[in-house]
C-alpha cells in the first residue's frame, strides 16, 4: 500500500474521530445511584463500604466529603454525612442561615439552629470509649462541641472543590447547582452563570441547570433592584437578564415535559434510576416557577397554557398508592389564571 | 523452467506472531498479580455473602469497584504489552527472524495490534468473571447494557494496543509508556479541562483530538441503574473505537514501514 495514501487516509481518520466525543456521551445522564445522596448515605453508613473507603472510584465522593468538612470549618458532622438532601432543600437551609447572618459572612449564629446538638463524626467525651486517645483527638483535630451551634464558612474554600468536582466529573449535575449557588452567594453573579453555562455545554438535556440558573439570575435582578432601586426593571441590563431567565425558565419545562415519565411513583422502593425524586422535585419547581413567573408579568394567557400542559404531565402516586392526575399547585394556578383571563 | 513467486497474503504468519505475543503475556510476571489482586476480591465478595451485606446500596458499589478494577487492569495489562513489544523485539535482536521469514512489516504490526488487544479482552473476561460471578447483586441494573460495556470496553482494548504500538513507534519506550497511559486514564479529563479553561470555539475540535476512552467505559452508567444506550449512540461508540483503531494502525504501519532497524 503506497505510504502517502496510508499517512494521509490515518490523518482522516484521526480528524473523524473528533466528531464523536463532540456529539456523544454515553455517560452524561443526570440522575445514577453513584451521584444519588440515598445511596451515598446507605453506603456511608456500610462497614464494607467503609473498609473500601481509600479506594473510592467515584472522585466526587471524595470531593462531596471535602465540601462538607470545609463548610462547617473542617468539623465533620454526621447530619451532613448521614442525611439525603436534594439541592433545593440544601440550598434553602444555607438560605436561612444567610437571611439569620445577614451582611456577617461567616458569623456565628447565636439562634438556635437545625444542626445544633448533631453528633459530630468524633464523639464527646462521653460517648467517646477509647479515653485519652479520643480526647488527644478531639484537641488535634478539628472539633465542637455539637451541643453548641455550628458555624458555615463564607463557601470561599469551597469553591475550587467545586471546581475538582466538575473537572473530575462534567456530568455532576449537583456540582454545577451548588457550585453556582455559592458563587451567587458571594455576589459573583457573572461567574455562577458561567459555572453553570459551562454545566449547560457538557449536559445540554439537564433541565436542572436551566432552571438554576434562572434561579441565579432572579436573584441577581433581585440584588440589582436592591442596591439600585431607582433602576425600572424594564431598562438594560436587567431587561437583557429578564429575558434571559425567562428563556431559561422556558427551556428547563420543555425538557421536563420531553423527559419525565407519564407517571411518577413516589414510593422510594420503586425510585427509577433514570428519573429520580430530586429531579421530580426540580421538575415540579421548573414548571411552577415558569407559570409564576408568567403571571407576575402579566402574561396570563401564556402562563395558563404552560400551567394546562404541564398539570397532567405531573401526574403522581402518592406513598399510599392513590393517582393524582394532576399536579395540585399547577391546578391551583389554573383556576386562578382562568379567571384572570376572563377579566 | 521458472519459478513463479506468489503475491504474499498480508495475514501470511498472523497466527504465529499472535502466538508469540500470547506466550509473552502468559510469561509476564505483573499480570499474574492483577488476578491475584482479583482473587483477593473473590474473597472478599465471598466473605461478604457469608456474613450478609448491609444494604443493596453497598452491593452494588462493591460491584462498582470491582467492574472498575477490571477494566483498569486489563487496560494496563494492554499497555504493558503492546507498549513492550516492539522496542523489545529490537533490543533483544528477535525482530530479526521474524521478519526474514516471510512476513510483510504491516502483518508484523497488526499480529502485535492484535494478540495485545485479544490478550487484553480475554484477561478483561476473566477478572470480569472473578468479580461478577461472587458479588451480590442486590439492585435492578440492565443486562443488555452489561453487553453494551463489554463490547465496548473490549474495543477499547484494541483501540488502546494500536495506541500503545503508535506510542512505541514515536517515542521512547519509558516516555510512550508513561504518555499512553496518561492519555488512556486522563484523557477525557484533559480535553474536558482544556475545555473548561480555553472555551475558545475553533479550538474545541483540537481539545478532541485527544483520545477519550470514557467514551468506551459505560460501568458506572451500568452500575448506575441506567438504562442501555440507545443504538444510535452505541453505534457511534463502535465507530470512534474503529476509527481511532484505524488511525493509529494506519500511523504505525506508515512509520514502520520505512523504520530502519
Amino acid at each position: 500500500m503506497n505510504r502517502t495514501f496510508l499517512l494521509v487516509a490515518s490523518s482522516g481518520l484521526l480528524l473523524a474521530t473528533v466528531t464523536v466525543p463532540m456529539s456523544v456521551d454515553p455517560n452524561s445522564y443526570a440522575a445514577g445511584r453513584s451521584r444519588d445522596e440515598q445511596a451515598r448515605v446507605e453506603r456511608n453508613s456500610s462497614s464494607v463500604a467503609q473498609l473500601f473507603g481509600e479506594l473510592r472510584a467515584s472522585m466526587s465522593d471524595i470531593v462531596f466529603l471535602k465540601t462538607e468538612r470545609y463548610l462547617h470549618g473542617g468539623i465533620a458532622y454526621s447530619a451532613h454525612m448521614n442525611v439525603a438532601r436534594t439541592v433545593q432543600e440544601e440550598t434553602s437551609e444555607y438560605d436561612a442561615h444567610e437571611k439569620e447572618a445577614r451582611g456577617v459572612a461567616g458569623d456565628e449564629h447565636e439562634e438556635e439552629d437545625d444542626h445544633s446538638g448533631t453528633p459530630t463524626l468524633i464523639p464527646t467525651a462521653e460517648d467517646d470509649f477509647r479515653g485519652v486517645i479520643g480526647h488527644l483527638e478531639r484537641q488535634i483535630r478539628p472539633w465542637q462541641d455539637p451541643s453548641i451551634p455550628h458555624q458555615h464558612s463564607t463557601g470561599t474554600e469551597l469553591l475550587p472543590w467545586y471546581r475538582v468536582m466538575t473537572l473530575s466529573d462534567p456530568h455532576n449535575i449537583r456540582g454545577y447547582l451548588i457550585g453556582a449557588y455559592w458563587l451567587s452567594n458571594l455576589g459573583k453573579f457573572e461567574e455562577a452563570r458561567q459555572f453553570i453555562t459551562e454545566g449547560i455545554g457538557h449536559n445540554p438535556e439537564a433541565f436542572q441547570l436551566y432552571l438554576y440558573r434562572a434561579r441565579g439570575i432572579l436573584k441577581e435582578i433581585n440584588y440589582i433592584e436592591h442596591e439600585n432601586p431607582a433602576e425600572a426593571f424594564d431598562q438594560s441590563p436587567n431587561a437583557a437578564l429578564h429575558q434571559m431567565m425567562l428563556d431559561d425558565l422556558k427551556k428547563s419545562s420543555e425538557l421536563v415535559l420531553q423527559q419525565r415519565p407519564q407517571i411518577y411513583d413516589i414510593n422510594p422502593e420503586k425510585e427509577d434510576w433514570n428519573w429520580t425524586h430530586y429531579m421530580e422535585d426540580d421538575a415540579g419547581a421548573a414548571l411552577r416557577m415558569t407559570v409564576s413567573v408568567l403571571k407576575r408579568e402579566g402574561e396570563y394567557k401564556e402562563a395558563l397554557e404552560w400551567a394546562r400542559v404541564g398539570a397532567p404531565r405531573m401526574a403522581f402516586i402518592d406513598l399510599e398508592g392513590i393517582l393524582y392526575p394532576e399536579d395540585p399547585k399547577l391546578r391551583e394556578y389554573i383556576s386562578e389564571l382562568e379567571q384572570l383571563v376572563e377579566e | 523452467m521458472t519459478t513463479q513467486v506468489l503475491p504474499l497474503s498480508p495475514f501470511h504468519g498472523m497466527r504465529e506472531l499472535v502466538w508469540c505475543v500470547w506466550l509473552e503475556g502468559l510469561r509476564r510476571k505483573e499480570f499474574y498479580a492483577f488476578f491475584i489482586v482479583a482473587f483477593f476480591f473473590l474473597l472478599v465478595a465471598l466473605a461478604i455473602r457469608l456474613v450478609g451485606i448491609e444494604n443493596p446500596s453497598t452491593a452494588t458499589f462493591v460491584l462498582n469497584l470491582g467492574l472498575t478494577y477490571c477494566g483498569y487492569a486489563a487496560h494496563f495489562m494492554v499497555i504493558i504489552l503492546a507498549a513492550r513489544g516492539i522496542p523489545a523485539d529490537i533490543e533483544n535482536r528477535t525482530i530479526y527472524p521474524i521478519l526474514a521469514k516471510p512476513v510483510q512489516r504491516s502483518t508484523y504490526i497488526l499480529g502485535k495490534w492484535f494478540a495485545s488487544g485479544l490478550f487484553g479482552s480475554v484477561a478483561m473476561l476473566g477478572l470480569f468473571l472473578l468479580v461478577w460471578i461472587p458479588t451480590p447483586k442486590l439492585e435492578e441494573m440492565s443486562s443488555l447494557l452489561l453487553l453494551q460495556t463489554l463490547l465496548l470496553q473490549s474495543l477499547s482494548l484494541f483501540a488502546l494496543s494500536a495506541l500503545s504500538l503508535l506510542g512505541s513507534l514515536v517515542l521512547p519506550q519509558a516516555v510512550g509508556f508513561i504518555l499512553v497511559t496518561i492519555i488512556t486514564f486522563f484523557g477525557g479529563k484533559i480535553s474536558g479541562l482544556l475545555n473548561a479553561q480555553f472555551p475558545i470555539g475553533f479550538l474545541r475540535p483540537v481539545y478532541h483530538l485527544i483520545p477519550d476512552f470514557t467514551v468506551l467505559n459505560l460501568w458506572t452508567r451500568y452500575t448506575d441503574g441506567i438504562d442501555p444506550v440507545s443504538p444510535a449512540v452505541f453505534l457511534a461508540c463502535l465507530v470512534y473505537a474503529l476509527l481511532l483503531i484505524g488511525s493509529c494502525l494506519g500511523f504505525s504501519i506508515a512509520l514502520f514501514d520505512r523504520r530502519s532497524l
